[in-house]
């Protein structure tokens, strides 16, 4: 009876690990590590860890997930409420939906995958915010942005590999 | 058992991908909502992203101090190298700061001397509320704003203005109960009264996103030149008189771009300026109800003087 009560819990403790790491990117994003205020670009690690588990675990990654990292993302930086979760739903909709077509792909194609998503996220975040404010925003820290978030994925990729092993491979998602 | 599962996964695997894509649909319409309803009424959902900021506030404090740390003893060791250098440098500028010393007491003297000729109020610095530490940068190239672990409940309030040892960072501008925002000088919201200091032209420093924010709304005639001092002027009292700013960098046609003296490198922590000489906008309507009384429901007063009494404020609100 216990050890089947704590298997459940610790089958639903794993089932949170994807929405865990999320958060812990999102906390990894807005730390003030080497500049704070102008000329504070970093890669946007939140994007990448959403995008690793909407392409391989959708299933413990849902809409819910995508949009709690993203609006805690918004908070914390201070920037629109709303504005992140929408970037992170449809780069969650767009990977879960192509995720037969990409799954059991070599490592490059899933990169460029993600260089084409990235582009449009960043893009899509960018004209957000635009209009949000009024005004256009120079688009230069933006390639930046793009370039170290680029260059960052495949870092998050072999950390989030290893995360991704002490989930149980069950339901439809395997 | 196995064929049973099968058929169970097979009713209930199209329900599921129903149930995913109502879940899309309806987060994606909420945040949606929220972007529509932050632009309208900034304040209400400033309260639920202060709320956010409060709940992970303790998060960041622990990840923020070894992070510090470990820039701490990285810039350390990057020092060891450069000792001798700097130790030549630092006796050079202490026999520099000793002789500005006697000059500053000489200074200070005087001045107290012809203060008190003058019946003047004493220009003493306002007093420090609440020393706290930068724990979230926004890590957007959109705004520049930093998140303090000081909030409501440490006595910060919305207008006080943020500074360190080498001067203004900026203001407050959001307060949770743990957390509050402080927006830099750097954000292209921030404006702030300023006034260059051997000619004292008076001129608001404007952010623009860049590194270094352009003075605008200069007098006819302004008299300035690069690597003049820029401090606060105090002007509309939101932030005290006096406060480092910056130098100014650059001269141009377009733009007086003036180069603030924070380090952003370095930037730990802040300490926040008591200062409330003018009376916020959210206490005013507060503090008329206590001199003036509660306000006449308007359906008592009647025809024309109703209609004037209506027309007043808003012409006032106009120019302000």
């Amino acid at each position: 009876m216990t050890s089947s009560w704590l298997r459940r819990l610790d089958a639903w403790l794993r089932a949170l690990v994807p929405l865990a790491t999320a958060l812990l990117a999102v906390v990894a994003d807005v730390l003030p590590l080497l500049h704070v205020g102008p000329a504070s670009v970093m890669p946007l690690a939140t994007l990448s860890v959403a995008f690793f588990w909407s392409l391989y675990r959708p299933d413990l990654f849902g809409a819910g997930a995508a949009f709690a990292t993203g609006l805690a993302h918004d908070a914390l930086a201070g920037l629109p409420l709303g504005l992140t979760s929408l970037v992170l739903l449809l780069v969650r909709h767009v990977m879960a939906a192509q995720r037969r077509f990409f799954v059991a792909r070599p490592f490059p194609v899933i990169w460029c995958c993600f260089v084409l998503l990235a582009l449009a996220a960043l893009a899509l975040r960018w004209a957000l915010c635009c209009l949000w404010w009024g005004r256009l925003f120079a688009p230069q820290p933006l390639v930046f942005e793009l370039l170290l978030t680029l260059a960052f994925y495949p870092v998050a990729t072999l950390l989030l590999a290893r995360v991704h092993n002490w989930i149980p491979r069950t339901g439809d998602a395997s | 058992m196995k064929l049973g599962r099968r058929s169970l996964s097979r009713l209930t695997l199209p329900l599921k991908a129903l149930l995913d894509r109502f879940a899309f649909a309806a987060f994606l319409l909420l945040s949606l909502a929220l972007l529509l309803v932050g632009k309208a009424d900034h304040a209400l959902l400033g309260r639920v992203g202060a709320g956010v900021s409060d709940a992970m506030v303790p998060v960041l404090v622990a990840v923020v101090e070894p992070v510090n740390a470990a820039r701490r003893a990285a810039s350390q060791i990057g020092r060891l190298f450069a000792l001798r250098q700097e130790n030549a440098q630092l006796r050079a500028q202490n026999q520099r700061l000793l002789e500005w010393q006697d000059t500053a007491r000489q200074l200070a003297l005087e001045n107290g001397a012809l203060r008190q000729l003058l019946n003047l109020e004493s220009g003493a610095p306002p007093p420090i509320a609440v020393t706290a530490r930068v724990v979230a940068d926004a890590g957007s190239p959109f705004v520049h704003t930093v998140l303090v672990d000081a909030g409501a409940e440490q006595g910060v309030v919305k207008g006080m203005a943020a500074i360190n040892e080498r001067g203004l960072v900026g203001r407050v501008i959001e307060v949770g109960r743990r957390s509050a925002r402080v927006l830099l000088l750097t954000d292209f919201n921030s404006r702030v009264p300023v006034m260059v200091e051997p000619s004292r032209d008076q001129a608001i420093l404007a952010g623009d996103n860049s590194r270094e924010p352009g003075l605008t709304f200069l007098p006819l005639n302004p008299r300035m030149a690069v690597g003049q001092r820029v401090v606060t002027s105090g002007r509309g009292g939101v932030l005290p008189p006096g406060l480092a700013v910056g130098r100014i960098s650059a001269i141009d046609d377009r733009k007086v771009a003036v180069a603030p003296e924070v380090d952003w490198q370095r930037l730990e922590y802040v300490r926040l300026l008591e200062y409330s000489r003018v009376v916020p906008p959210e206490s005013l309507a507060a503090l008329q109800r206590e001199v003036y009384g509660p306000p006449r429901p308007p359906a008592a007063a009647t025809g024309e003087p109703a209609a004037q009494a209506e027309g007043t404020p808003g012409t006032a609100g106009g120019h302000p």
